[in-house]
């Protein structure tokens, strides 16, 4: 095994362990905003663990889809994380196309996680899991046209190579419109994906408005611990994603000819994966933020949020022809 | 006239935000978001003219473009943030195409813009096709306000979208004579304000609402 690819492995541990701070770093400025004292940051761990603890029920009308589905939403989100590069290397699995396997990931958790809450028979469910359908429906195809407007600007079919095309200050002349406006659809398409206000109130416990909670509600004991790590980790994917892809991060050469980290390497790999877990957190205070100006929308016009974000990724595509 | 390399990036980002202030106007219905975002607007096109000015900032120079920034975001936005706090509390204001249509407007007119711009082929001064895609999307997002909104304070907002776009399309020919034209514009548009502001306020003590379409029909 290279010291590439074990840097790269790093980097994915690094993610599984940090994902669940992110909920706890969005609760935790929504608290400060309020003039609350808030839970601790580290209270999706301590719920973890307690969940991870209990016995699971299972409702009896329920068939095996049911029992599949966390398991099937966890090792999809942490699937996902193995095309994702953790800046300054290459992700541990990269291929041309991986974006595509990406978008293919959330879209089959979302389908074992819709399956679970039909297979329950719970209305309630059904009408949250019939939301997520239509919203999912919307919003993947925005979230494809950006990862392929990143794949014509960094000239690369690779996730990786989209964060390592822009190699110094050079390379993002005159494309800071495009990466403006592409972040802003991705933040857009991360409030919708990871049911955040104003699309969904995460803290709201009255189905009638409920999308991802009310998904979930019949999951209990380890499962239920599986889909609140799994959702914490899509979080983090989606974070990293605008923090990896639309930060312009230049390439940083950390390995020596011999392929081996050298001494400088080490100090440079340690300042680059701070820069990083950083600006990833930073995502999760501007999510923070926004839940604490805003209201959750009425449910008609959540999609007028995936048109806006829909907008922004043509303004991308427009932004990246004018400099072509 | 070149932009600096720092400058310039500067710029674009700036300009990236006008169009996104343009675009959230579109798709906003709620008029304490919109005021906000004209705000916002009016902060970023006061930065405009140094870009403009290069090395030949004079004093002067510096003083006017200060007096533009106070009145594009302070001034107006406040004055904005006074007649709305004097009207009825009132449904948000909707638009006559619906606020996706409007949006999609948007992009087309900005993609026109782009168009235009490789069209035109103004060599002769850089920075003043740097901008025209953007002060042109934005003269159109605050025509389409005016044209599309119910609400007669949205429509105001529009007003102020398109004086934006003009003065953003004016910023690359910031010298001082063309500053006065500048001022005397501004100064016209917030007399026009204070018109509207208080004719909305007297119009919505009398009627009990700003909505246009209550008066198209009249009656004892």
């Amino acid at each position: 095994m290279t010291s590439q690819m074990i840097v790269a492995l790093g980097g994915m541990v690094l993610s599984l362990l940090l994902a669940p701070l992110l909920p706890g770093c969005i609760n935790r400025v929504k608290a400060l905003m309020g003039g609350r004292k808030g839970s601790p940051l580290l209270q999706l761990y301590f719920d973890l663990c307690r969940l991870m603890g209990k016995s699971p029920v299972y409702p009896c009308v329920t068939t095996y889809f049911f029992k599949a589905a966390p398991a099937a939403c966890l090792t999809s989100a942490v699937a996902a994380l193995t095309v994702l590069p953790f800046w300054p290397v290459a992700a541990p699995a990269n291929f041309s196309g991986d974006f595509v396997l990406l978008a293919g990931l959330f879209a089959m958790s979302r389908f074992f996680l819709i399956l679970a809450a039909l297979d329950t028979g719970s209305a309630f469910e059904g009408m949250g899991a019939a939301r997520d359908a239509l919203f999912s429906a919307l919003a993947e195809p925005i979230f494809l046209f950006c990862l392929l407007l990143l794949c014509r600007q960094a000239h690369s079919l690779t996730l990786s190579g989209m964060t390592t095309v822009t190699a110094g200050p050079a390379a993002i002349q005159g494309y800071w419109m495009f990466y403006l406006m592409l972040a802003f659809a991705l933040f857009l398409l991360l409030l919708q994906e990871n049911s955040r206000i104003p699309v969904d109130d995460p803290n709201t416990h009255l189905e009638l408005t409920m999308i991802h909670e009310v998904m979930i509600l019949d999951h209990s004991g380890p499962d239920l611990a599986f889909l609140e790590y799994a959702a914490a980790l899509r979080l983090w994917i989606f974070s990293l994603l605008i923090a990896g892809l639309v930060l312009p991060l230049p390439s940083v050469p950390l390995f020596e000819d011999g392929g081996s980290l050298g001494p400088h390497g080490l100090a440079g790999l340690a300042a680059c994966w701070g820069i990083t877990l950083l600006a990833t957190l930073g995502v999760g205070v501007l999510v923070g933020l926004m839940e604490s100006l805003m209201a959750r929308l009425r449910m008609e016009r959540v999609p007028q949020v995936l048109a806006m974000a829909g907008a922004f990724a043509g303004l991308a595509a427009l932004a990246l022809w004018r400099q072509a | 006239m070149t932009v600096l390399p720092v400058a310039g990036n500067v710029l674009e980002m700036l300009l990236g935000l006008v169009i996104i202030s343009d675009f959230c106007l579109l798709g906003a219905e709620r008029s304490r978001l919109c005021i906000r975002l004209i705000a916002l607007q009016g902060v970023i096109l006061g930065f405009m003219p140094v870009f403009a000015a290069g090395d030949g900032m004079t004093p002067w120079f510096a003083v006017a473009v200060a007096v533009f920034f106070v009145i594009k975001g302070g001034m107006l936005p406040l004055l904005l943030w006074h007649t709305y706090k004097k009207l009825h509390p009132r449904a948000p204001g909707a638009s006559y195409l619906g606020n996706t249509a409007s949006v999609l407007l948007g992009l087309a007119a900005f993609a026109f813009s782009l168009w235009l711009n490789s069209r035109l082929g103004i060599a002769a001064n850089h920075l003043f096709s740097h901008v025209f895609p953007t002060a042109f999307a934005t003269i159109f997002s605050g025509l389409l306000l005016i044209t599309s909104r119910r609400i007669a304070l949205a429509q105001i907002f529009g007003y102020l979208v398109m004086e934006n776009g003009i003065y953003l399309l004016g910023a690359p020919m910031a010298q001082e004579s063309a500053l006065w034209l500048e001022f005397s514009i501004l100064m016209d548009i917030l007399v026009a304000a204070f018109v509207m502001g208080v004719a909305l306020t007297h119009i919505n003590r009398a009627f009990d609402s700003t909505d246009v379409e209550c008066f198209a029909s009249l009656r004892d």
